[in-house]
């Protein structure tokens, strides 16, 4: 079940065994809080989201991965609020029987994130101003 | 009491306007690119970003000619940059 979350991602790492034994392949992806983005330097970030049409979607993303041949499970997680320099903002675990389609499943996941959630990332910059991320619109009816 | 179309910010409109949410008057159904042509012209600061956005209304994207109803809540959501 897809989380939205205030609370550290990291702990989440050391629970990446799925208990499935037909697992060949477990893939994890964790995004990041970066120092430099375009040539200026990051202080923080703040995610901040519709945390309804946000849960949703990302419980819609794990369904369409889960629906992928040769994937056993699809857990995706992301943060919200403030967020420190080299923190996870996003955190994607697929288990698969092989790897590639692990892979490739992974990477559809993080590119759906990225289109499909509502959620909106504002960086904060050591020189005191701030941001919010270009991005793109969500899909409309 | 004056009915009310409940408005909600997200992101950097939010950020622009000051607040996460306000009241729109409405006495009847109106479609959302009428809301979105009085709030820009009500409050320029967001006007600009108006034209590239997103709307739900009370938690289902729906298209710029839904027609949203007094009681319902209008979401606003500007381009997403989630991950």
């Amino acid at each position: 079940m897809a989380d939205l979350v205030h609370e550290p991602l990291e702990p989440l790492l050391a629970q990446t065994s799925p208990g499935e034994l037909e697992a060949g392949a477990i893939v994890v992806f964790a995004g990041s809080v970066r120092r430099h983005n375009e040539d200026r330097e990051v202080a923080f970030l703040e995610y901040s989201a519709h945390p309804a049409l946000a849960t949703r979607a990302m419980a819609e993303i794990e369904a369409q991965i889960l629906g992928r041949p040769g994937i056993l499970s699809c857990r995706l997680w992301h943060r919200i609020g403030r967020l420190e320099l080299g923190e996870i903002s996003v955190l994607i675990i697929v288990c698969s029987v092989h790897r590639a389609e692990a892979y490739a499943a992974s990477r559809a996941a993080i590119e759906a994130v990225k289109q499909r959630l509502p959620i909106w990332k504002h960086e904060h910059y050591t020189d005191g101003t701030s941001k919010f991320v270009e991005g793109c619109c969500l899909e409309s009816p | 009491m004056t009915p009310t179309i409940r408005i909600e910010y997200y992101g950097r409109l939010s950020t622009l306007r000051g607040i996460d949410h306000e009241e729109f008057p409405a006495t009847a159904a109106q479609p959302i690119s009428r809301i979105l042509s009085v709030l820009g012209r009500q409050y320029p600061s967001i006007g600009a970003h108006l034209s590239r956005l997103a709307v739900a209304v009370d938690g289902q994207v729906v298209g710029p000619g839904t027609l949203v109803s007094p009681g319902a809540t209008l979401a606003l959501l500007p381009p997403v940059s989630g991950g």
